[in-house]
């Protein structure tokens, strides 16, 4: 006979459907997408598909192939920016510290509070004067510069806590300026923080909708996010399309945290 | 090589003193070390000294060289004081082979790569660590990483070693002998070096001379022995020695034509000459220091002794640590040998009469 106590019974059972509860879309994004339009119609969003197709999964990569790599140029571009300039600011604020260094830090790890809604109509009017407005180039620009606070603050805590003071010293001594030190001996000690920034921004950059909504037009610009908006059709729901679509899009982020999601638990938690 | 000479240094911390008025000179090919508590502002005055922190006031000179000056405004950034350090924690880059730590210096200065391959390889030889030179140095000892800070240091040829407690980290059996290598690797390399340490140990047997701080101040600056043997002030007295100096608080009290001191439990008598010199000062309340060594444990009673009980008997090896305690107030006799005493015997006790500190209680400053 087994002995378990009730309260462990009680604890599993909410987790069982909390979990039910958390993949239920999956799933139902999973198996509309594997249906045929008919099929969709006849069937509730949760039964298994009778007669699965691949048929819509292929239609949607074909139309979301443009958007696909607008979004690895974005992702790309912007974590190499962010990451490096966050790195480097990071530095400065953990090792070279300054009167009033502090409160300049602050400032710059206010801005990850300030909601997008607010920057819309101020975004969109610098992106039209710099002429971007539109472009891509818009949106590679905005996501290296919003990604450096965060980029930064991650860096900065990583080099509070794990590259003593001593090590700077050391290099300062030995007669290295600053750039030197950053290069030869912070920079190659920072491959686990430049891991867990590149992943959060990744995943930030990737789930981004509303930038590319608002400062992209025309097709060939759109981001991966807000093309796969764009299959529901003008007149009849394609429900399938969709969910295959949507697919596409959530795999990346999937498989990065399946796969390296602590990781990205290290750079919330402060590593 | 070069002599170094400091100033009035004092640095601030927003409110809090860290160093004040300190004044240091070192002469060429000196070992000196400052010692201090914790928080007396040694690692301050080096940190000065490299340029690590910028003074509040004061001068610091490299021999005839002007490196440090705020009120002239001038300040040599540390990269171009040509002093070495060996840190505390030894900061050795762990990414770098054991070879390209000790390049570093030397490839940041545009050495020729020749030109460094052979004196690293000098360096490595002198610290007997050339075996390990294609080593990364996570997986090497305390020790090893030591000699590799140390490498780095030598491989510069520097005007000045600095060192922070460079010993600190390493087991106690281990100290001893990185002790008397560094010692001897300075007198080979004749560099002026100054070593900062809490440990007294360290200081005594280390430094040509020892400067010993306290609260951001120099308390004084001598040979070792001097600082044993002639302490200026009870702070002195009391950190220099292991076991520490035993203290009683006594007063000044006139018995007969002479001057005494009353510890209570004992009068001590004064000899003349030291009563001469005591009535000319106004003070009444004293503080009288005995090293344990000078504290002698007597068979029979005689005139001058009083009497202890023993608390307990502590072997070090060749000699005993004798722990007593006269009316509550415990103190420490240095024996050779313990076979005639039990813990909790009754003993009589006398002091070494040449070998007494009287300091003044209020002041601390000695007054024989």
């Amino acid at each position: 006979m087994l002995n378990i106590k009730p309260s462990r019974i009680l604890l599993y059972g909410l987790l069982i459907i909390f979990v039910i509860a958390s993949l239920l879309p999956l799933w139902t994004c999973i198996v509309t997408a594997l249906k045929s339009s008919q099929e969709v119609i006849l069937t509730t969003p949760i039964t298994p598909p009778i007669d699965p197709t691949m048929e819509k999964i292929i239609e949607s990569i074909n139309l979301l192939k443009k958007p696909l790599m607008n979004s690895l140029i974005l992702v790309f571009s912007g974590v190499m920016v962010s990451a490096f300039f966050g790195s480097f600011i990071g530095y400065i604020f953990s090792k070279h510290r300054f009167p009033g260094s502090i409160y300049m830090f602050i400032l710059i790890v206010l801005c990850l509070y300030i909601p997008p809604q607010v920057q819309l109509i101020p975004m969109v009017r610098t992106m039209s004067n710099l002429g971007l407005f539109g472009n891509l180039g818009a949106l590679v620009l905005l996501y290296m510069l919003f990604g450096i606070p965060m980029c930064a603050f991650i860096f900065k805590t990583f080099y509070d806590d794990e590259i003593p003071d001593s090590y700077i010293n050391a290099a300062k001594v030995d007669g290295a300026g600053i750039w030197t030190t950053y290069r030869r001996v912070v920079l190659p000690l920072s491959i686990l923080p430049f891991v867990v920034a590149a992943l959060l921004q990744v995943v930030v950059i990737w789930n981004d909708f509303i930038w590319g909504l608002v400062l992209t037009s025309g097709k060939a610009n759109l981001p991966i996010t807000v093309a796969m908006a764009n299959l529901k059709g003008s007149f009849v729901a394609e429900w399938n399309l969709q969910m295959a679509g949507a697919l596409w899009v959530s795999m990346p982020t999937l498989i990065i945290f399946i796969f390296l999601g602590k990781y990205i638990i290290r750079g919330y938690s402060g590593l | 090589m070069a002599s170094l000479t400091i100033k009035g240094l004092t640095k601030k911390y927003d409110e809090t003193i860290a160093v004040e008025n300190f004044n240091l000179e070192v002469k060429d090919k000196e070992f000196l070390v400052l010692v201090g508590p914790s928080g007396c502002g040694k690692t301050t005055v080096l940190n000065s000294i490299a340029g690590l922190i910028n003074i509040n006031e004061g001068e610091i000179w490299f021999g005839e060289e002007l490196v440090d000056a705020p009120q002239k405004k001038l300040f040599k950034i540390p990269q171009k004081r040509g002093v070495a350090m060996v840190f505390q924690d030894y900061a050795i880059y762990p990414h770098m082979t054991v070879y390209s730590n000790m390049a570093f210096p030397l490839e940041v200065r545009k050495v020729a790569p020749e030109e460094i391959k052979e004196r690293v390889i000098k360096a490595a030889r002198l610290l007997g660590i050339d075996h390990l030179l294609q080593r990364k140095p996570k997986a090497l000892s305390g020790g090893q990483k030591q000699r590799i800070a140390l490498g780095r240091a030598i491989v510069r040829n520097p005007k000045i070693f600095l060192m922070d407690e460079p010993l600190a980290n390493l087991d106690a059996k281990l100290r001893v002998q990185a002790r008397v290598e560094l010692k001897k690797l300075q007198e080979e390399l004749g560099v002026t070096t100054i070593f900062v340490t809490h440990d007294q140990i360290e200081a005594m047997t280390m430094g040509d001379r020892i400067a010993l701080m306290n609260n951001g101040h120099l308390e004084q600056i001598g040979p070792p022995l001097e600082l044993y043997q002639k302490p200026k002030n009870l702070f002195v007295a009391d950190f220099i020695g292991s076991p520490s100096i035993n203290m009683f608080q006594g007063n000044l009290v006139k018995k007969d034509k002479s001057i005494g001191i009353d510890l209570k439990f004992f009068f001590y008598p004064l000899t003349t000459k030291l009563s001469k010199s005591i009535t000319d000062k106004e003070i009444s309340k004293v503080v009288v220091g005995i090293r344990p060594e000078n504290v002698l444990i007597v068979q029979n009673k005689k005139d001058g002794l009083f009497q202890a009980n023993i608390l307990r008997i502590e072997p070090v090896g060749k000699e005993y640590n004798i722990h007593l305690e006269v009316e509550g107030k415990p103190f420490i006799s240095i024996e050779s040998s313990a076979d005639n005493w039990r813990q909790g015997d009754r003993v009589w006790i006398t002091f070494a009469k040449d070998y007494i500190y009287i300091f003044d209680q209020e002041s601390g400053d000695i007054i024989s």
